[in-house]
């Protein structure tokens, strides 16, 4: 027996058996082992455990080996579902199926067992009203009898259970049922389980990290080529930054058969892939109609009423159209709750074009009017909050960085005006380039962050 | 972010209070939905808000087309000075319903 083996004898004596070389996987252990019989055989369960880092070889491999240590008709291995709170299926062996089954924490003996932290042994299920066997469950004619539960446990993190059923009946146990002994080597095996259950589980989210960020940087990949080609003889240009992987942020323009030049800026609410898919088609949807209608409130509009079509749980587009005349210099910009467009004049003053209608894609019907001017010598910035917001975010003594300055959301823009004075003289490549710095020197990744700026190229 | 709500006579109130960033903002949207989706009117307290972004934001409209949808009664209260510059930049003050007592909204209720 287990227990006086491990205590007869020198210690050394059973040592040196452990460095033969491992028993086969699918040897069964004695069924009444002696130390160094056992503690050979509990080494070799380790290595089988831990042989695979695929959690779903882990899983039927602990099974398997459990099943055949502890002479059972059936197993079960439950694993933890922390947000919910509960223990769920995901693998048997023998003619029992649970797969699927969800068992709340706490209850049932499996339920039980892992709550408490301990090994719960049910001689006779019949007798046991705690037995948890769902009402719709197809048991194909079979009865559990007994049974052996044991948490998995790494140090004190809950990783799930595992479940055993019904002895092999043999001449000295012809009712099939658990005993003492049958929970200390399982409570042994099931440490050993658990440990290995972790590796795989652990390896499984590091693929799967890794799998999402790959995915990320190709998505990303993809916004950085619905980015207009930089061409030095445009009179536009411009910048994004993504706070993350993925933008909500965008600009575009093109070069009409006219000569014009059609642009737009937007920002969709909210950050991650859901806005990133927004921006993709509100992108692609003004790109495709600014090519045959030339009026930037009419495509805000008809872009509206497509955004409108589905519900998109909230998220909303701000975004500002616009047709530029290199020839006359006029502008024609139309703003659909986005912040306002800046226009700096060659003498320095400022105009600011404020939005005249909601942002896309929350109501339908929208009046959006047009605001036309000529911008002759001058600049005109577009741009989303995580510039203007940059600039009014405010370093506190501790180092934490606060969302705003001090309520007010205008500083911004104030900031912004004075920053673009100050760059004035800088050819307007660098001049993105430094208001992008400047803007981040505080943190600009609390947003993303994008602008265009509309101005002859200087001869 | 706070967000706290507390059941009315006939409709729940949800107080916010500090900064409602990305962060947050799905507690937020959980919160607003919650009332909404249980049948209750929701008057939203933003007095005590000195931060909202467009996520927030984003929170607000989807409670404002759920709200509509199910023929709810949804506004907000004491909207702050940086969170109205939101909504006035926006243009979206122009879509919501902004109560500077909860026994205005209250009185727009079915009896």
């Amino acid at each position: 027996m287990l227990g006086r083996s491990t205590e007869s004898g020198p210690p050394m004596s059973f040592l040196e058996p452990l460095i033969e070389p491992l028993s086969a996987a699918d040897t069964p252990l004695a069924s009444d082992p002696s130390a160094p019989q056992l503690l050979r055989h509990l080494r070799s369960r380790i290595y089988d455990f831990a042989n695979s880092l695929d959690i779903e070889d882990t899983l039927n491999a602990t099974l398997a080996t459990l099943m055949r240590d502890l002479r059972t008709e059936a197993a079960a291995v439950f694993l933890f579902n922390q947000q919910q709170s509960e223990l769920v299926c995901h693998g048997c062996a023998g003619p029992l199926d649970l797969r699927g089954i969800h068992v709340p924490l706490g209850e049932g003996i499996i339920g039980q067992s892992l709550a408490q932290r301990r090994i719960q042994i049910v001689r006779d299920i019949r007798q046991t009203p705690a037995f948890y066997m769902p009402m719709n469950l197809d048991t194909k004619g079979y009865s559990p009898r007994s049974l052996l539960c044991a948490p998995l446990l790494v140090q004190d993190q809950a990783l799930g259970a595992i479940e055993l059923f019904n002895k092999l009946p043999s001449p000295g146990n012809p009712e099939g049922f658990f005993d003492d002994l049958d929970a200390q080597l399982l409570d042994i095996l099931a440490a050993a389980a658990a440990l290995a259950i972790r590796n795989a589980t652990m390896a499984h989210d590091l693929v799967r990290s890794e799998t999402l960020r790959r995915e990320l940087q190709l998505a990303r990949g993809i916004q950085e080529r619905f980015l207009p080609p930089f061409n030095p003889a445009d009179p536009i240009v411009g910048l994004n930054q993504a706070a993350k992987n993925v933008s909500g942020d965008f600009y575009d323009y093109q070069r009409l058969s006219d000569g014009r030049y059609a642009f737009n800026l937007g920002d969709v609410s909210g950050k991650g892939m859901d806005a990133a898919i927004l921006m993709a088609r509100a992108h692609s949807l003004y790109h495709c109609l600014a090519k045959t209608q030339h009026s930037p409130a009419a495509i805000l509009r008809t872009l509206n009423e497509e955004l409108c079509e589905h519900a998109m749980g909230g998220l909303f587009v701000t975004m500002i159209g616009g047709l530029y005349d290199p020839q006359s210099g006029t502008i024609v910009l139309a703003n659909a709750g986005h912040l306002p467009a800046l226009c700096r004049a060659r003498d320095g003053t400022f105009t600011r074009y404020g939005a005249s209608a909601l942002p896309l894609g929350i109501l339908s019907g929208l009046d959006i009017e047009e605001q036309r001017f000529t911008l002759a010598q001058g600049s005109l910035y577009l741009y989303t909050d995580g510039l203007s917001e940059g600039l009014a975010r405010v370093r506190q003594p501790d180092g934490t960085v606060s969302n705003m300055a001090n309520d007010d959301r205008d500083s911004g823009m104030d900031s912004l005006e004075q920053l673009i004075d100050r760059l004035a003289p800088l050819p307007r490549e660098q001049r993105l380039r430094q208001l992008a710095q400047e803007a981040s020197q505080l943190d600009y990744s609390f947003d993303d962050l994008t602008v265009l700026l509309v101005e002859k190229p200087q001869a | 972010m706070q967000a706290n709500t507390t059941s009315e006579a006939n409709y729940d109130l949800l107080t916010l209070s500090g900064e409602v960033d990305l962060h947050y903002s799905p507690q937020l949207r959980e919160s607003i939905l919650g009332s909404l989706k249980a049948g209750k009117p929701l008057l939203v307290d933003m007095g005590q808000i000195n931060y909202i972004d467009s996520s927030g934001i984003a929170s607000l409209v989807e409670g404002f087309q759920a709200a509509k949808s199910a023929k709810l009664g949804y506004g907000l209260l004491n909207v702050s000075g940086p969170a109205m510059q939101v909504l006035t930049l926006t243009r979206l003050d122009k879509i919501f319903a902004i109560y500077t007592s909860a026994d205005q909204f209250a009185a727009t209720l079915p009896a």
